[in-house]
Formats: C-alpha cells, structure tokens, sequence
C-alpha cells in the first residue's frame, strides 16, 4: 500500500527518477487526478496550460478534480494520481501536502522546487535567520521554515523535475498511467542531448556546466542557448561527487562550484547531506 | 464566533484559497449595521526571500534567480533586473538589443492577459464556476485565446529561447540571438492574429457586461514620449481629481513607502500615504492617445468619458492592451527582419569578468523601471567591486495595488450588502480578479 501512516517517511537519497514508474492495469474508469501548488513560481502549472489544445485533450480522459488554477470548485476525496508543485513554507502548507498524500494512489512531484528545493533552498545554504532581516524589518511572526523537498514530508512516487517542468513527460506520464504502461526517465546526462544536437560545449569552454552529471530528458535546452547546465534536473543515479568536483576545480575553485549548484538546489545532492 | 448583539448586526464573509489567481490569496471583512468595517487582503503564500538570497551573490545571477520570482511573469522580471544591473555598471547596449527586448515585453503581456482575459476572469462574467465548462460552451473564442497565448509564448520561445524563465537573455544583449527566418514566420503569422484579437476585443466589448462601480483613485504607470510606455520611461501620477504629473523613477521612489505589518509577507505601497492602482486600466488611462489603431478604435467605441474609475474595466483595458501588442509587435517584427542580427552573434556585448574591473571601481546602484503585465515593475541593485549583490529592492505592482483593492472592496461590500451572501462571495471574488493579482510577486 502506497499510503503510510505513522511511519516515518521513507527518505531517498537522491535520484528517484532511477526507477520505473509501473502503473499497473489500464483504466477503464475516468481517473481523477489532483494538481497541488505550494510555494513556488506556479512556473509549472502554466507549463501545463502551455501545451494548449493537448492539455484541453486530456480532460476527455481524466477528471480534473482539483486545479484552483482552473476551477473554482475543488473535490476533497480520493484521487488516483496527484501532482505537487512547490514546496512547503509554512505548517498549514506541510498539513495539506500530508492530506494529499493520503487521499492519492500515486503521488508525483513537478517540478524543481519540488524535487530539489528550488531558488528558495539558497538561503539553506547561508543564515536563513540573517536572510529574513535583510527583507523584513520585524521577521518575528514570518514563518521561516528550513526548505525541504516534497519527498522530505511524504513517499513520492515519481519525480518528473526541471525548472520550469517538460510538460511533454508530464503528457507521457500521464498517457502512461491511462494505458497501464511503466513510466521512466531514460538514465542518461544532459550531454547525450547536448551533442546529438551538436551544441557548443560550455564546458570544454571553461564554463561550469554540471551537464555530464545530470539527467537528461530537457533536450538540452539550456546548452542550446548558451546558458550552461546548472543541474536543474538533479543529479543521475549513479554518479561519483567526488570526481564531479575534482573535474570542475580545473575550471573553478570549489567554493565556486559548490555556490553554482546552489541556485536550483543541487547542492545539497552533490554534498550527499541528504 | 461572533455574537448576535440586541443592537448591532454584525455579519462576517470569509472567502479561503480563492481560485482563478496567481498564487494563494483569501478575503476577510465584516459589516456592522451595515457599515464596512473591515475588507482585508489575506496573503495565504509563504515567504520565499528572494531580496534576501541575491545578497552576496554575483550580479549575474541576478537575473536568472529574479525571473523565478513568477511563473506568469518570468519575462519582466528578468529584463527588469538586466535592466536595472545595466544602470548601475553604466553598460549601454545596442538598438537591436532594445527592440528585441521590447518584442519579449509585448510577448509576455499578450500571453499573462489573454490568460487572465479568456481563463482566469471570463468566467465570472459569464457565470461558470469552471474554465472546463466555458471552453465546451464557446469553442471558438477558446481556440481564438489560445491561439493568440500561443503566439505570444512562440516569440518569447524564438527569442528568449523557452516560454517560462527565458534562457538567451543576459546582461548587455543575448547569449544567442534568433534567426531571420524565425522572425519572419512570426512576422507573417502576426496579421492573423491580430484579427483574432480584434474579434476577442470586441467580444469582451459588445458581449460583456461591466457592474456599475465608481470609486476614484490614483493612476501610475510609465509614460514616454515616443510611443505607449512599456520598457522605460518616466513615471506618470495621475490623481484621483484627475491631475496629471510626471516624475523620474527615482524621483518617484523617493516617496513610495513599503509598509510591513506584523505577520504578513506582503510589503503593501503607499504613494506619499495615498493607495494607487497601476496595470492594464492605469496604463490606458494614462496614455491612451499613445496606443495603436485598432487597439485605439476598440477602446474609444466603448469609452466616451476618460479616466474609467470602474476597477472592472482593467478587464477591458486588458483586452485592448491585447491587440496593442499585438499591433506592436508585427511593428517591432517587421524592423527587426530588416536588419541584420547574424552580425550581432559574433560580437559578444560583454563579458563579464574581463570587463567588470573597468565598470564597478566602487560600489554602484542601479535602478530601473518596466512595465509588467500587471503594472509598473521597480528592481534597485546595489553592486559592489567585486560584483557581489549588496543591496535589493523589488517592488512588484501587485503589492502595489493592494492598498487600492481593499479600498475598492470596502466600497463594493456596501454596494453589493443586499445580495445572499453566497452571490456576495463571488462578487468579492470577481472584484479581486479584475486586478489580476498576482500573489508569488508580491510575496516573493
């Protein structure tokens, strides 16, 4: 049974995209299905909108039952597949993720702050405490929770990252579980994507790039443009930090490297704390 | 619970997570004897620090930290910041760099209205309580909205290299700049959907029906000589007695107050103590000589008297703002098709480590002022020599307006006391969306 009560959630390390996703039958029933926003941009739910006509589609097939984007109405019951965006910042945040978890078959997590912690995971990383001062002057009653990942409070049962989401494997995920077939990410770095498409290696240019490091599936989006990968997708499965570190202190010093892969929350995976 | 007193009646409305916004927002306000004592905006979103995380970090990422600010809004956020950060290290860049900037600007408010136009607020005037059961209801204008959002996320995705938290964009120009033929796609697909937008515009013009509300309140918004302010410009006021002045944004500034209280994430803004609305109604109010035909024609056929001091018609200046746009930007298209941007590629604007030493001697501070989907967008930097971020300020024009919703809904609350207060609650609501909040920017 997915849903565990009492029990400590299980804490994975890192990587949970590192296995399938297996749905189990077909559905012959309309499923409901729930999309949650905690704290974030909301990047990622107009990812969704985004897809347009294809995201309209789906509303043949599935029943939308909870989507304060779209609806007014939200139905508090049983959902068959739920997914999270955002993470936590304040305890009634924390209760109603821990509500969604128990009304939900399967819970999948969108996006980057989500999955990683996101941009506000920075301040983790410094003095939390000395950061709400420098914004408010009376911080006192300001909830200023430490930034914890979804899978921190509840079982996750997938991670589909990237900030802002794909929503093309959100699509295929979402087909997948109305077909009863397994949904995976395929284990490969942000690299295999960048040079089948033959862009420009950054790294090779002496930028910090993270992208022999971290799973691929965003078509290399970012190298496309320029930009090099900041590791927003985390970490693959099977990776060696250490040498992920000694590989880039050619280019930089670690403290360097280390506050790079602070912005999309990649650092905590890297120093393996969690 | 409150108490049922011999004398006085004391009724309470209590609206949680109210839908069909940008982020987590609720309403609570009570009436005594039929007098509003109480319409509060209640902020239901956490903190997420974002002023306080740039301290200390390299200006670079400034930009790319700031556009995560909203998901809606990315676009404004980022340049704004690449705006402000220029000011401060005294960069200038070049005429191609502008007018592709200000394509991604009319991009990003073309989509972020039509998505509050047809999917966010159509629905209260149309009286659905659901998006799904409006789109079934009138496919054609859905099609016609998305078509429109699609052309407006098309170029920032050609230009900014991705619809949400753009990519290219960096301080002194682009990592990368589009191709011509890109352009010229866009450029050919404009003049369809410019009619569709004409259609939506005289949709939300003939088939709407505005309710009656009258409060007069303070305009700002940018304001330019040249053309309908959105990159830049000087700040104009115009007073609730319809008096017009115009300041420098610094100027400006120096007299806007950022209230805390206790417990509430939103820093809410006073203008010299006084509320103000900016965003769509503000703008057109301001500076509708400025706008295109067609968006011009549309507004004048339905507008005789100027400024509206009905707050439901941001709704409309919305959907005008739309087809200004999108008029705009076939304009901007059709310059930037003429001119040569493959040249641009190879001439790096700046690089950033071989040229700070010459730009920031000491610590500078750098202010600059754009107009978002939703009103006028403040981000102040101070950088110093070593290019870390020492100081930041991000205004947002959501936080701006609060002040002036709940003045709004103190005057709507007494207007609309008589009906069930199931019918109030949706009135509270709709009154709060025409504004187009957008909560994660005035949290951030």
């Amino acid at each position: 049974m997915l849903i565990q009560k009492n029990k400590k959630p299980r804490i994975r390390t890192c990587s949970l995209h590192s296995q399938n996703l297996d749905f189990g039958k077909a559905k012959t029933y309309i499923p409901k299905i729930a999309i949650i926003s905690l704290t974030s941009c909301n990047g990622c739910q107009f990812a969704l909108l985004d897809l347009g006509q294809r995201f309209l589609e789906l509303f043949k097939k599935i029943d939308l039952s909870r989507f304060n984007l779209l609806k007014d109405k939200k139905f508090d019951g049983h959902y068959d597949l739920s997914f999270v965006e955002g993470n936590p910042t304040s305890e009634e945040q924390i209760k109603i993720l821990k509500k969604i978890r128990q009304n939900s078959n399967f819970l999948v997590v969108l996006g980057n702050c989500a999955a990683m912690g996101g941009i506000q995971e920075i301040k983790n990383y410094h003095q939390p405490k000395e950061i709400i001062r420098r914004v408010y002057k009376n911080p006192n009653k300001i909830s200023n929770l430490e930034i914890k990942e979804i899978k921190d409070f509840v079982l996750v049962d997938y991670t589909l990252p990237t900030c802002p989401l794909n929503a093309e494997e959100f699509l295929q995920l979402v087909y997948d579980f109305l077909n009863g077939k397994k949904f995976k990410i395929p284990e490969r770095p942000v690299c295999y994507e960048c040079q089948i498409n033959g862009y420009e290696c950054l790294l090779q240019k002496g930028q910090i790039c993270f992208g022999p490091w971290i799973l691929g599936g965003c078509q290399a989006i970012c190298l496309k443009n320029g930009q090099p990968c900041w590791g927003c997708r985390g970490l693959l499965k099977e990776v060696d930090r250490k040498k992920l570190i000694e590989t880039l202190k050619q280019i930089a010093t670690e403290a360097e490297i280390l506050k790079q892969a602070e912005v999309f929350g990649l650092r905590d995976e890297i120093e393996n704390k969690n | 619970m409150i108490k049922k007193q011999k004398i006085s009646k004391r009724v309470k409305i209590k609206i949680q997570h109210i839908s069909r916004v940008e982020g987590h927002v609720g309403f609570m306000g009570y009436l005594l004897n039929g007098d509003v004592k109480q319409a509060k905006i209640e902020i239901e979103e956490g903190a997420r620090l974002i002023e306080g995380i740039l301290i200390g970090r390299h200006f670079s990422e400034a930009p790319i930290i700031t556009a995560r600010i909203c998901g809606i809004c990315p676009v404004i956020h980022n340049l704004t910041s690449i705006k402000a950060i220029e000011n401060a290290l005294e960069i200038k860049v070049r005429p191609e760099v502008i007018l592709l900037r200000k394509l991604l600007l009319s991009a990003q408010i073309i989509q972020s209205h039509t998505l509050h136009l047809f999917f966010l607020s159509l629905p209260d005037f149309l009286n659905y309580s659901s998006d799904l059961s409006q789109i079934k209801k009138y496919p054609a204008q859905t099609k016609a909205a998305l078509d429109i959002r699609n052309f407006g996320n098309k170029i920032i995705e050609i230009i900014g290299g991705r619809a949400i938290h753009p990519i290219t964009t960096e301080i002194g120009g682009f990592k990368k700049y589009p191709k011509k033929i890109d352009l010229l796609t866009l450029y050919r697909q404009a003049e369809k959907i410019l009619l569709k937008s004409v259609d939506l515009g005289n949709f939300f013009k003939k088939k709407l029906k505005y309710p009656e509300f009258y409060r007069p309140t303070n305009f700002a918004s940018l304001y330019s000589e040249k053309e309908y302010a959105l990159y830049g410009g000087k700040i104009k006021w115009q007073t609730s007695n319809g008096k017009e002045r115009i300041y420098e944004p610094e100027i400006f500034l120096n007299q806007v107050r950022e209230f805390e209280t206790s417990g509430e994430v939103v820093k809410r803004v006073k203008y010299n103590q006084q509320a103000y609305m900016v965003g769509a109604l503000a703008r057109v109010n301001n500076n509708s000589n400025q706008l295109n035909s067609q968006a011009k024609k549309i507004w004048h056929d339905l507008i005789k008297q100027q400024p509206v001091r009905n707050t439901f018609y941001n709704i409309f200046a919305q959907a005008v703002e739309v087809v200004h746009f999108i008029e705009e930007s076939q304009k901007l298209l059709k310059k930037l098709t003429g001119l040569k941007l493959d040249n641009l590629k190879t001439q790096s604007p700046f690089k950033l480590k071989s040229s700070l030493p010459r730009f920031a001697k000491q610590g500078r501070q750098g202010l600059a002022a754009c107009e978002a989907p939703r009103g006028t967008l403040y981000h102040v930097y101070e950088i110093d020599k070593d290019g870390l971020i020492k100081k930041c300020n991000i205004i947002t024009p959501t936080a701006q307006f609060l002040n002036n919703i709940e003045a709004d809904l103190k005057v709507w609350l007494k207007q609309t006391k008589r009906l069930s207060k199931k019918e109030q609650k949706k009135k509270i609501e709709m009154l709060i969306r025409a504004y187009d909040p957008c909560i994660t920017c005035a949290t951030h």
